[in-house]
C-alpha cells in the first residue's frame, strides 16, 4: 500500500474523494495543513480561541465542500482561501473588522492581549511588530502577513483573497513602509 | 527593518501545550456531532414555488368570490384581474407569514400542484434533490395520516 505521507496533495485529495471521504485520508490532510491553517488564521484574528474556532471550521468545511475543489489549482490555495474567508467572517461577526479600516480595536482588546502576554511569549521586537500590524488597514495587514510570515507569492495571495496582484503589490509596499517607520526608532 | 532578512522577527504568539496533538480529534468529533445532529428534513417550498402557490390561492379566492350566483364587487374584480403572479407573491410576502403559517392555508390540492411543479423542475440527474422532495412530502403525508 502506498505510503500516504509520500504522495502529492492532489493525489491524496483525489484518494480522499474516491474513498467516499475516508478518515484515514482526512487525517493525513489535517496533519499536513492544520498548523499552516492555524497560524495563518491566528495572525489574522490574533486570539487563540478565535483561531481555534476558525481552524476547526476550515476542516469541517473542507470535508463538506470537498467536491467543489477543481483539480486545476493547488490544494493549498483552496484550503487557505477557506481559512481566509472563515477568519474574515469571524472578525465581521465580532464587529472587529471593516474592509477599509484597521482591525477595530476601540476597546484595546487586541492591544492589551498582545501587551500583557496572554497571547504572546515572543521578544520585544515581535511584540512591537504585532502592535504595528494592528495599526494597518486590513488589506495591508493581510498582504503583509501572507508575504512576510508565510512567504506566499502575490499570485497565491491573489487566489486566496480575490484581490488583483497589482493591488496586492501596492498594499504590501505601503504596509512595509509603515511597519519600517514604526520599528526603525527601536 | 528589512522584511527579507533571514533572522526576521517571528509572530511571537503562544499556543496552549499539546494543542495541535488534540486538534485532529476535536475536529473529527465536531464533524461527527454535526452529522448525527443534522435536523430531519421538514416540509419546505422552494423559492420558485411561492408565486405558483400565491397564484393558486388567490385564484381559488377569486373563484369563490365571483362564482356564478354570488354577489360580486366590480371594483375588487377589476383590481384582481390586473394583478400578476409577481405582485401576488410580493403581496403574500408582505403578510409576514412564516412558512408553517402559510402552509396552514393551503388546501391539499394546492400542495399536490406545488409538489408536481417542483418535481418537474428536477432534472433526471438530480436524484438526491428528488429524494429530498419526496421525503419532505412523505413527512407531510405521515402528518396528515395522524
Amino acid at each position: 500500500m502506498q505510503q500516504l505521507n509520500l504522495i502529492s496533495d492532489l493525489e491524496l485529495f483525489r484518494m480522499f474523494l474516491d474513498s467516499g471521504r475516508s478518515e484515514l485520508h482526512f487525517r493525513e490532510l489535517m496533519r499536513r495543513y492544520k498548523q499552516k491553517v492555524y497560524w495563518q488564521s491566528r495572525r489574522l484574528v490574533i486570539l487563540h480561541d478565535d483561531a481555534d474556532e476558525v481552524t476547526q471550521m476550515v476542516f469541517i468545511k473542507l470535508w463538506k465542500n470537498a467536491g467543489q475543489f477543481r483539480f486545476g489549482s493547488a490544494l493549498s490555495s483552496f484550503i487557505y482561501r477557506i481559512a481566509y474567508n472563515e477568519s474574515m467572517t469571524l472578525l465581521k461577526n465580532k464587529q472587529r473588522f471593516s474592509s477599509f479600516d484597521a482591525l477595530l480595536d476601540r476597546d484595546g482588546h487586541y492591544a492589551s492581549a498582545i501587551q500583557n502576554g496572554t497571547e504572546m511569549d515572543g521578544s520585544e521586537i515581535e511584540r512591537q511588530l504585532q502592535m504595528a500590524l494592528l495599526t494597518l488597514p486590513e488589506k495591508q495587514r493581510i498582504v503583509f502577513q501572507y508575504r512576510y510570515f508565510d512567504d506566499l507569492s502575490y499570485k497565491e495571495i491573489s487566489e486566496i483573497t480575490g484581490t488583483s496582484e497589482g493591488a496586492l503589490k501596492a498594499s504590501y509596499h505601503f504596509a512595509a513602509e509603515k511597519i519600517k517607520s514604526k520599528l526603525d526608532p527601536i | 527593518m528589512n522584511p527579507n532578512l533571514t533572522d526576521k522577527p517571528k509572530h511571537g504568539f503562544k499556543v496552549p501545550e499539546n494543542y495541535f496533538e488534540t486538534l485532529d480529534g476535536r475536529i473529527l468529533a465536531a464533524l461527527g456531532s454535526e452529522q448525527t445532529t443534522k435536523p430531519a428534513p421538514r416540509f419546505r417550498f422552494s423559492r420558485a414555488a411561492w408565486p405558483i402557490a400565491a397564484s393558486v390561492i388567490l385564484g381559488s379566492f377569486a373563484f369563490m368570490l365571483f362564482r356564478p350566483g354570488s354577489e360580486s364587487n366590480t371594483n375588487l374584480s377589476y383590481s384582481l384581474q390586473h394583478l400578476d403572479s409577481a405582485e401576488l407573491a410580493e403581496y403574500t410576502g408582505n403578510l409576514e407569514l412564516d412558512e408553517e403559517e402559510f402552509e396552514a392555508f393551503l388546501p391539499e390540492q394546492v400542495v399536490d400542484s406545488i409538489y408536481n411543479a417542483q418535481i418537474a423542475e428536477v432534472s433526471a440527474y438530480d436524484e438526491d434533490l428528488l429524494q429530498d422532495i419526496e421525503s419532505e412530502y412523505s413527512i407531510l403525508d405521515e402528518y396528515n395520516d395522524i
